[in-house]
């Protein structure tokens, strides 16, 4: 968590510091869970149609791509509504920490987009506004499907098994892009890029788990840590 | 019903009607879904002696009762009908997203009867159906094919089920093709779909499901995977999926090496799944919601194969054109899996095949003339690629080959009856279909398993890896007896199958993967019970999960026995029973497999007829099926 946080209704952080949903196509398997996921969590049925992250799949070439809103400083999608059924979430909610007032999970978290369904009228501006594409209009009812992070513990961030979606501050995320790329161009063996590096960049997930706990501290860990190659054994 | 689509959809090819008719709550409690709701209806629907290739056979498309939830792997369609290939069931399932979006569009199975008269694919979006022409789509290969139907329904997220250019040309052994590499290719069903002239099925559902308890069911998944992630096996699934098997294997002295000649392989570490990770693998990839990544995306580096990449490959089809057929070139045992797969085909068949052809050259039972002049010395890469091609289009020497390796020993084996006899002998397969990557001498509850399996030779029936375990507590515990844990005992080995196969059953009817829930086992009958309560609201227990495994088993062995099938089919070739492990098989050398002693142990363990192998009336009394 950013210190720069003060909680309720004290300074906003700034954007960079925001937290929001990061991906990898290298780490998606395409498995759709997070689409699963985020229909269970906000409609309490199995299906994806109604996902609020959708998987962009390419089988002949193996592209995995998960898309998720970007939560925009100038979002396009907040802006083409007609109607101002979509707003942006301007106050903090209760910081995490704060253990006399815990978090309200129904109340999304800064700079989310958040949609009033009583104002919507489907008219499908926002999917059009998008540019990533990450707006989309529900099966049944015909009204926006924008995600609203689950108020801060998003589901697809926790089903996703490999670590493709991350929920966490920008500006960690940048950092840690940077020295991964560096490490990649580095000519170590142990950080080779191209083919083979995928497989070995590949966390396990009791590694990733305790990366998306504590992310700030350990997020350089699991690129340089893949020497042991595990051995094909009994069954 | 929870956790149900809540519709079959009957398709009429003959006269283009289709149907939707209402799933019977009642029969779903009795044989969930998928593979038992499947074989019930081919019971009841489809006349003992019904050939293969007729119209009267019914192509069966099963979606499981876990299908399209977050269960990690709940992924799994079955195909089922009359087999073109064996004369008896037809069975193959396999994994994906096809399963996922037929659910999601409302249905659990999909019956498709009659021939249509020129080609058609079958569209279903949500309630819409409809049959497309498809003429322009016949002679295109797998990838094509799906990649066309999405171009043309203006949607990359389509699921598509196809069949390739094998299937059309009647190769018995062709498979029906999701996600362009995920087949369902045992027994024929390929086959038997473009003998309807359908193409394939397209498919895409926006709708969901409900639950009975979506907190309860959550929290058992989350348990689940936890259970999952900290499995021993879970990180070399994770970097190799089944592909590690090479080296494992290859360490037992069970391999199929030279056509089940040797137990190990000097070239096991250049074709070995750590290998073709290194080299190849890309990224991982899974199934639908699965948490173990055990796919591979690969790129093939080799100037000889220009832009081949691919999905996978399973163990099965990487030891099949490597191990079997003797070839150690790895990037072209690629480019052979990557062609069975675009012509739609069986790889172990396949690869059976061609190793029966290579091994009928070696002890002189074929000349190279009757060959059309192929070079089938072990490993040779240009004759293995060139019998693909061949196999496919049924040409030349190909045909022989397109029947699977019975039927190809029976027109080879023409002649004196010592030839014949020599030639039969070694086609490896059990009741008409081609025997697995692995020598069941070495591991002797797939060897029984393989015996008695219900739609021929096959592993995945019971998948018994207890034998592995080596843990003899827990065999005493589970089967009487300590020689249960141990592949190369025999004693024991008749419990281990029965209940294997049982769980096999559940899991090809919840549509959920066998890696996890029979080699795995992270859910025994009592987690299962609890997670269909969860599911479904049944107030179901361990033992009634056991029963309805047990009940898929005895109908299927009915449904065999209807064309003939009992104890004397339930065998294998004579290598396995008779012939010791060669020299140069690891710890595996000498062995045999002592077939009848554990089918003696097996039918008494199922209660059935030991003389006879069948279900007894008192057996099919206890489990309902006496009607």
């Amino acid at each position: 968590m950013s210190t720069e946080r003060s909680g309720n209704g004290g300074d906003l952080p700034a954007p960079w510091a925001r937290e929001r949903l990061h991906v990898s196509a290298d780490l998606c398997t395409g498995c759709r869970a997070c689409e699963v996921a985020c229909v269970a969590q906000h409609e309490g049925v199995f299906g994806r149609a109604a996902a609020r992250i959708k998987v962009v799949k390419k089988e002949p070439i193996g592209l995995d791509y998960p898309t998720v809103c970007r939560l925009c400083v100038h979002p396009p999608c907040v802006e083409a509504c007609p109607v101002e059924a979509l707003g942006r979430q301007e106050t903090d909610r209760q910081h995490p920490a704060d253990k006399q007032h815990p978090p309200d999970c129904d109340s999304p978290p800064i700079g989310a987009v958040i949609l009033s369904e009583e104002k919507c009228i489907g008219c499908g501006a926002c999917v059009e506004a998008c540019p990533f594409g990450a707006a989309d209009l529900h099966p049944q009812t015909g009204l926006a499907l924008i995600c609203d992070l689950c108020g801060g513990d998003p589901a697809c961030v926790k089903r996703c098994a490999t670590g493709a979606i991350i929920y966490g501050e920008s500006g960690l995320q940048a950092r840690q892009r940077r020295e991964e790329r560096a490490m990649r161009a580095n000519a170590s063996p142990l950080a080779r890029p191209g083919r083979s590096g995928a497989a070995q960049r590949m966390p396990s997930i009791r590694r990733m788990q305790s990366i998306r706990m504590d992310f700030g501290a350990r997020g350089l860990e699991w690129p340089v840590n893949r020497d042991e190659r595990p051995r094909g054994g009994a069954g | 019903v929870n956790a149900y689509g809540g519709a079959v959809l009957r398709v009429n090819l003959t006269d283009r009607t289709i149907h939707q008719e209402p799933l019977d709550p009642d029969v779903v409690r009795l044989y969930l879904g998928g593979r038992g709701l499947n074989v019930l209806r081919l019971y009841h629907e489809v006349p003992p002696h019904t050939d293969g290739l007729s119209p009267d056979n019914e192509l069966l498309f099963g979606v499981g009762t876990l299908v399209g939830t977050l269960f990690p792997g709940g992924a799994r369609f079955n195909v089922t009908a009359m087999s073109p290939q064996t004369g008896i069931l037809g069975d193959s399932n396999a994994g994906g997203f096809f399963g996922p979006e037929l659910k999601f569009a409302g249905y659990d199975q999909l019956i498709l009867e009659g021939r249509a008269d020129e080609p058609v694919y079958l569209w279903i979006a949500d309630d819409q159906v409809e049959l497309r022409p498809a003429a322009h789509l016949w002679g295109r290969d797998v990838w094509e094919a799906t990649e066309a139907i999405r171009h043309e329904l203006g949607d990359s997220d389509v699921q598509v089920a196809t069949v390739g250019q094998a299937a059309e040309n009647g190769v018995r052994y062709a498979g029906v093709f999701a996600n362009l590499n995920r087949p369902a290719a045992r027994t024929g069903m390929g086959t038997v779909m473009a003998a309807k002239n359908l193409k394939a099925v397209a498919v895409r559902g926006t709708g969901a499901f409900p639950v009975a308890d979506m907190d309860r069911f959550m929290e058992l998944i989350h348990q689940l995977d936890e259970v999952i992630y900290s499995h021993r096996e879970y990180e070399p699934r994770m970097h190799m999926g089944t592909t590690r098997l090479v080296l494992a294997l290859n360490s037992l002295g069970c391999l199929p090496t030279r056509h089940f000649q040797q137990g190990t392989f000097e070239g096991a570490q250049a074709v070995s799944g750590e290998t073709l990770a290194e080299r190849f693998k890309v990224k991982g990839k899974a199934c639908f919601a699965c948490t173990i990544p055990c796919s591979r995306f690969l790129v093939v580096d080799d100037v000889r194969f220009p832009g081949l990449r691919m999905e996978g490959p399973e163990y099965e089809p990487l030891a099949g054109f490597t191990v079997r057929v003797g070839n150690d070139d790895l990037a072209l045992a690629l480019e052979a899996i990557d062609r069975a797969n675009r012509y739609g085909m069986d790889a172990i068949a396949l690869s059976e095949c061609i190793a029966f052809a290579m091994e009928c050259c070696q002890r002189g039972l074929l000349s190279r003339q009757e060959a059309d002049g192929l070079d089938l010395s072990w490993g040779d890469g240009e004759t293995i690629l060139t019998l693909i091609h061949k196999v496919a289009h049924r040409e030349g020497f190909g045909d022989l080959l397109a029947d699977g390796v019975k039927k190809a020993a029976e027109r080879l084996g023409q002649g004196p009856t010592e030839f014949a006899q020599s030639v039969e002998e070694i086609a490896m397969h059990g009741k008409g279909l081609e025997v697995f990557q692995a020598d069941p001498r070495g591991i002797k509850a797939y060897g029984l398993g393989n015996a008695v399996a219900s739609r021929g030779a096959d592993h995945l029936r019971s998948e018994p890896s207890f034998e592995f375990s080596e843990d003899a507590e827990e065999a005493v515990r589970r089967y009487g007896v300590p020689d249960a844990a141990f592949r190369l005992k025999h004693r024991g080995k008749g419990r281990v199958v029965k209940h294997y196969e049982e769980m096999a059953a559940i899991a090809d009817s919840l549509g959920v993967c066998k890696n996890t829930y029979n080699n795995m086992e992270v859910l025994d009958w009592e987690a299962t019970a609890e997670l269909l309560r969860a599911a479904t609201g049944w107030d179901m227990s361990g033992e009634e999960v056991q029963r309805i495994g047990e009940r898929i088993v005895n109908l299927e062995r009915l449904l065999i026995a209807g064309e003939g099938i009992t104890r004397r089919d339930d065998t294998l070739p004579k290598r396995f029973l008779e012939e010791p492990m060669p020299e140069g098989s690891g710890p595996s050398t000498g062995s045999v497999l002592e077939l009848e002693p554990m089918l003696d142990e097996y039918y008494c363990a199922r209660g059935w007829d030991v003389r006879t192998g069948l279900p007894t009336k008192q057996k099919l009394e206890e489990l309902g099926l006496d009607e």
